[in-house]
């Protein structure tokens, strides 16, 4: 009723004879207000019911004062349901200025797949949502929350977001992963330098060997909690394979070199060429050099071998050796003709870095097709476009040396794909005696990493697993030996950087439960339990236009070189790339709010609680839902601007409504010629059967609105004319005098397809005027569908809940339909107003009155008298079967383990008579409905 | 049955609801001959309160042990009937009501079948209030809450009461 | 009954939440249906004992209807379930005592559904003159062991 302008016949303000009402309930010593609950289930019996309710998270909490200023800093705009999508809301938002209780609350759908997906989980919406409005400090610290390196990821990632991004099942996905570059370049260009987060020093240390991604993101995490962190490295030089690996056109080493700064601006100590083992540091010494716990992130430092003839051969390397001379030395012996073997980034790489040092002609050798390729699909492009080649579906056999013992030849089988592998993709089998031979004078191995853990496992308390990875338990990530932990690819195989990111924060925190209170069950129990919220992973939205990706730019002056080859998107490219989040999570969890808000009211991680009520009555008042026009697509609704649903037409007139109270077309001109169609949905068996009762009121009502406010003509197209309330046929009469066209004749059709010249660019509206006995067509500026009153859409999900029956489609069944009509069959539960069928808003507060009277006389009595029909157990008779406990649907039979037999609680017996009817031994009765009275009864109706 | 009963059998004709269908002149003849019968009459409105007052006269009358109504829905009119055999001191529990208005004269047109089906109800409820026993009502507390769900002008106005 | 056609005798066993009120919405409806078919009120469909049944066809019925409010619906929850559990087992019983399953009808109505509670009487009525009169000589072939007058008692 909040959303009317204006009410029939009396044409009094809705909004000023609800409001009072509305406050006076949130007033009330008496009422207690749960909004934003739900009913769950219902037990118990008339004057005793239980019901558990949820109160789901507004995320919000009572210490809100309703300033707005949350409102102000929101970057998620939503259509607002309250305005009928004509105007947008924020993500926090509360329905209408005078909602009561006047309190905010944030709508969280459930957790984006982006943010599922992602293995470090960065709330990617948070800071894509900001990014799109302009707010770039803030989206970093949402990135840095959970990420040291946005830089970094920001130009290696493989980005696993964009491939579940639901804007990729519309047109393309988010590029989410450049949107993280553009921020963290935007920095760097302003000359800002991100402060170290502030840290409280604990007085414990931790040991960390290895600085890849694992090893600094737990050194990272670590710092952040006040461990003193120390950070030993095997080369001269941080950064594990995010140096070693991934060349210096894909990743600046100054970008490198910042993001391992900054990390060690937290107090990080970092100690180079200090390898694990015996030329450098030994698990011993960490120990006696105070050392609480020690991290391995070790990494895969080995390259695995093809195990083929020739594979000795001068000329065959690997590629992690190969890379690394490249990316560490700036110095790597590069053949002319080079073969590179493998479908993943590192293939990817290697083959791109031996055009920058040397190579005239590089080709790479995979067993499967492009599609299968592990690498990312950008970077195969890229190396494509430079120039290398690419043999699909072969796979090397034998290495082929010349005279000299030199390397020339890779002599290839022939391969095609069969039947999908575990990991998904379709496995390469031979094509029996074909192959091929590719000339070549040096050959880079790029097939899989191993970790180097010989040294290691010569201590008792290491294992290896069997594909020569570190063992370490898959939640706690602690190794054989006490305080030692293990992540990263040394554990897991190789991944990429963000994968061992993640395998290094599961260390971290394993480390910190392990230092503190030593729960370590906790990792097991908690540490990769999703969250309560369900997966936005069905995101549909019909009719949302179509917009182009951005594209990432290239650098001109790049070249083959080391040179950077991908830039960042400019600041409009990303702004306008954001822009294209569909924001599917409702909130996008960027957390702004919580500083906007001096009260601390904001607490984004609150749960739905769930509580049991105890009541006496309960009155069901759940309302109606207004028919979708988009079910008769004949009237244009959705497809013509100027064609209103009943409530939007309402919110329009609304002085605070979309258009401040004018009754506007779309291009904001005033009609000249309104068209109003009664019974849209219902008095139709395509869909209402029903007549709703209030449309003709309320299409009068908008006659003499769109009179009063623009004097345009009117045109009403109705079937019969239902004005039976108290003043209603009078407000009809006044009608007719004010000069409303009425048509009687229901409406066939909306078009904008013009046949005479005084219809171009209208709206017409066809029918026939059964009166006159013609066809008409009327052209108009605007059309408002008088769509019917139906039943909620979840009406018949609380019906099951609450034990009520229904009719009419999901309206809820009262007792008698003439002598009990706010009654249900269930004795202590009343009906008031839409939700027994449609109607006006007197008989809704007349509904609603005699409900509560019903209500009233039930506890004002104080007392109920229950129907003697519970059942009962013959304890002479029980063979302590235990069938009715089964039976029962109340738990109301216990079994008394010394007699051995069963009995049967009366306090929570309903009477079904379910247990008597299957208890084999004939113990069982119920009162009433005995055995013998109904044989009796079955013997007399077949006499 | 143990024989001792004395069962009253009353047919309702609901103005012409019932008795334009079934007829219960002949419904009333064949349940006085049934065992255990000691009277069965039919009356125009059994629901009215000369229709209650007979049923209550006749049981002190006629020590009546057991009473059969035939009319309509129980669902309508049981506990009406059951409140008059409680004022002439009866167990409200050894009464049982057959119901020939909306499961047979409403839905059947056949005047003879539709007798025939009212008879063989009539006999399905004196036999089975033979088996009946007194069943003892249990009043329970109220808790003195009430819940309202839904907050539009209903709910608002159910609650605000 | 006056004319040829046979009559079979149905009972009914009606839940009193959904099909009992289902059945009186028809009659305020006046929707009009056979009058084959005698109800019994029962509190919930999951009260109807096999034995019940057993008696109803020992006594003379040609077919019974059991009708409870929609699987979901139950005012006791899961009564009903039990209800459909019970009925495809009491269905084979029936077949070894020579009684064809067709003669016993599991349905569902609800308290608004005074049509469908018509139409499902017109349907089973039409079934069992189709059947004819239960016949104890065994309508299928499991019945020459077993013995229906002989076993019913027993039950």
């Amino acid at each position: 009723m909040a959303m009317f302008d204006k009410t029939f016949p009396t044409l009094d303000c809705a909004a000023c004879i609800l409001t009072p009402k509305m406050v006076q309930v949130g007033q009330h010593p008496n009422i207690k207000l749960m909004t934003l609950s739900e009913v769950e289930a219902l037990s118990g019996y008339v004057g005793n019911f239980k019901v558990q309710v949820r109160q789901h998270a507004r995320y919000i909490t009572a210490d809100c004062t309703g300033c707005g200023e949350c409102v102000e800093v929101c970057p998620c705009e939503h259509p607002s349901e309250f305005e009928q999508g004509m105007n947008q809301r924020r993500a926090v938002y509360r329905a209408f200025p005078q909602a009561v209780p006047n309190w905010y609350s944030i709508e969280k759908r459930g957790v984006p797949m982006c943010e599922d997906t992602c293995p470090i989980h960065t709330r990617t919406q948070g800071y894509v949502n900001l990014i799109a409005h302009g707010d770039y400090a803030n989206a970093l610290k949402v990135i840095r929350d959970v990420n040291p390196f946005p830089a970094t990821l920001g130009r290696v990632c493989h980005h696993p977001c964009e491939s579940e991004c639901q804007r990729g099942f519309h047109d393309e996905p988010v590029a989410i992963c450049a949107l993280k570059r553009f921020v963290a370049d935007w920095e760097d260009e302003q000359g800002l330098a991100p402060e170290p987060f502030k840290t409280k020093p604990n007085g414990k240390k931790v040991a960390v060997i290895g600085s890849g991604p694992a090893g600094l993101t737990a050194a990272y995490d670590l710092a952040r909690k006040g461990y003193g962190v120390t950070i030993f490295e095997k080369y001269d030089k941080p950064g594990g394979l995010m140096r070693t690996g991934i060349p210096a056109f894909r990743l600046p080493r100054d970008v490198l070199d910042r993001e391992i700064n900054w990390i060690l601006d937290h107090g990080v100590e970092l100690k180079l060429n200090s390898p694990l083992g015996d030329v450098g540091v030994t698990l011993d010494d960490l120990e006696s050099k105070g050392y609480d716990a020690t991290i391995l992130a070790l990494g895969t430092t080995k390259g695995k071998a093809l195990g083929i003839e020739g594979e000795e051969l001068p000329g065959v390397v690997n590629c992690l050796e190969y890379l690394r001379n490249a990316n560490l030395r700036d110095e790597v012996e590069t053949g002319k003709r080079v073969s590179v073997v493998g479908g993943g980034n590192a293939a990817i790489d290697s083959a791109r870095t031996a055009l920058r040092y040397g190579a005239e002609e590089v080709t790479i050798i995979y067993r499967r097709t492009r599609d299968e390729m592990p690498a990312i699909g950008a970077e195969i492009i890229a190396a494509e476009h430079e120039g290398v080649k690419m043999h699909f579906l072969v796979n090397p056999v034998e290495m082929m040396d010349g005279v000299d013992g030199q390397l020339t030849k890779v002599r290839c089988q022939k391969m095609r794909l069969g039947e999908p592998d575990e990991s998904g993709r379709r496995r390469p089998v031979p094509i029996e005696g074909e192959f091929i031979e590719v000339e070549t004078d040096q050959c880079i191995l790029a097939i899989s990493q191993l970790p180097d853990l010989d040294f290691l496992v010569k201590d008792e308390d290491f294992d290896l697993t069997k594909w020569a990875t570190l063992k370490a338990d898959p939640h706690t990530c602690e190794t054989g030996h006490a305080g030692v932990f293990a992540c990263g690819d040394a554990v897991t195989g190789p991944s990429t950087v963000v994968e061992a990111m993640a395998s290094g924060r599961q260390a971290a925190t394993a480390v910190d439960i392990f230092l503190t209170d030593g729960d370590m069950d906790y990792m097991r129990r908690e540490y990769h339990r999703p969250t309560d919220l369900p997966k936005m992973d069905n995101v549909r939205q019909p009719g949302l236009p179509t917009v182009k990706r951005e594209e990432i730019p290239l650098n001109p002056d790049a070249g083959i070189t080391l040179k950077e080859v991908e830039l960042a998107f400019t600041e409009e490219q990303a702004v306008a790339e954001a822009k294209r989040c569909l924001v599917c999570a409702g909130c996008s969890d960027c957390r702004v709010c919580v500083d906007a808000c001096d009260k601390g009211a904001i607490d984004h991680l609150m749960q739905d609680e769930v509580s049991e009520i105890d009541v006496g009555a309960i009155i069901v008042a759940t309302g109606f839902e207004l028919f979708d026009s988009r079910e008769m697509p004949r009237y244009g609704y959705g497809r013509y601007d100027n064609v209103l649903s009943s409530l939007e037409f309402e919110r329009m007139c609304h002085a605070s409504g979309p258009t401040e109270g004018k009754i506007i077309t779309k291009d904001g001109r005033a009609p000249e010629a309104v068209a109003i169609l009664h019974c849209v949905g219902s008095r139709d068996e395509n869909h209402l059967e029903h007549c709703s009762r209030v449309c003709c009121m309320y299409s009068l009502k908008f006659a003499h609105l769109v009179l009063d406010h623009t004097g345009a003509e009117v045109y009403n197209f109705y079937i019969d004319m239902r004005a039976f309330g108290k003043g209603y046929e009078e407000f009809y009469k006044r009608l007719l005098n004010e000069g409303v066209h009425f048509i009687r004749g229901k409406a066939a059709e909306v078009t904008n397809v013009a046949e005479l010249p005084e219809e171009e660019g209208k709206l017409i509206v066809i029918g026939e005027d059964t009166l006159l006995g013609m066809n008409r067509r009327v052209p108009v500026d605007m059309v408002i569908l008088s769509g019917g009153l139906k039943p909620r859409a979840d009406a018949d999900e609380l019906a099951r809940r609450l034990h009520l029956s229904c009719m009419q489609g999901d309206f809820f069944l009262e007792k008698h339909p003439k002598l009990a009509p706010v009654d249900t069959a269930t004795d202590g539960i009343f009906l008031a107003g839409a939700c027994q069928g449609a109607k006006d808003i007197p008989d809704s507060v007349a509904q609603g009155a005699a409900a509560a009277a019903g209500a009233l006389v039930l506890v004002d009595r104080g007392k109920v008298v229950l129907e003697p029909i519970t059942s009962s157990i013959d304890d002479e008779v029980c063979s302590g079967c235990k069938l009715c406990l089964q039976n029962c649907p109340y738990d109301a039979i216990e079994f008394d383990t010394e007699k051995k037999i069963s009995k049967i609680v009366e306090e929570l017996c309903k009477g079904c008579g379910t247990c008597v009817a299957g208890c084999p031994s004939g113990a069982a009765t119920q009162q009433g409905f005995e055995d013998d009275q109904i044989f009796a009864e079955i013997t007399g109706n077949l006499s | 049955m143990n024989g001792t009963e004395r069962i009253g059998v009353y047919v309702c004709h609901c103005g012409t609801n019932i008795s334009h269908t079934v007829d219960v002149e002949a419904v009333a003849k064949y349940a006085a001959g049934l065992p255990g019968v000691a009277l069965a009459k039919e009356y125009k409105y059994m629901c009215s309160e000369p229709g209650q007052d007979m049923i209550q006269e006749d049981i002190k009358e006629h020590d009546l042990t057991r009473v059969v109504v035939a009319s309509c829905s129980p669902l309508m009119h049981e506990v009406t009937v059951r409140v008059a055999v409680w004022g002439a001191g009866m167990n409200p529990y050894v009464f049982q009501m057959s119901n020939i208005r909306e499961q047979c004269s409403w839905v059947h047109s056949d005047k003879r079948a539709a007798t025939e089906k009212a008879m063989r109800l009539v006999h399905g409820a004196v036999m089975r209030v033979s088996q009946h026993r007194e069943l003892f009502e249990k009043e329970v507390p109220v808790h003195p809450d009430v819940m309202v769900v839904g907050a539009g002008i209903a709910g608002i106005e159910a609650a605000l009461r | 009954m006056a004319t040829d056609q046979f009559e079979p005798r149905i009972v009914g066993f009606l839940c009193r939440w959904c099909s009992y009120t289902g059945a009186d919405l028809a009659g305020t409806s006046r929707i009009q249906y056979p009058p084959n078919m005698t109800p019994i009120r029962v509190m919930c469909s999951g009260r109807v004992d096999p034995t019940f049944v057993v008696q109803a066809f020992a006594e003379g019925a040609d077919g019974v209807m059991i009708a409870g409010c929609h699987p979901g619906d139950c005012h006791y929850d899961v009564g009903n379930y039990r209800a459909m559990r019970r009925v495809p087992m009491l269905k084979n019983l029936l077949e070894q005592f020579g009684i064809s399953p067709e003669r016993l009808m599991l349905t569902w109505v609800s308290a608004s559904e005074g049509r469908k509670f018509a139409a499902d009487v017109v349907t089973f009525t039409e079934t069992l003159r189709r059947l004819g009169p239960l016949n104890f000589a065994g309508e299928t072939k499991a019945t020459d062991e077993l013995n229906l007058k002989e076993t019913a008692p027993a039950v």
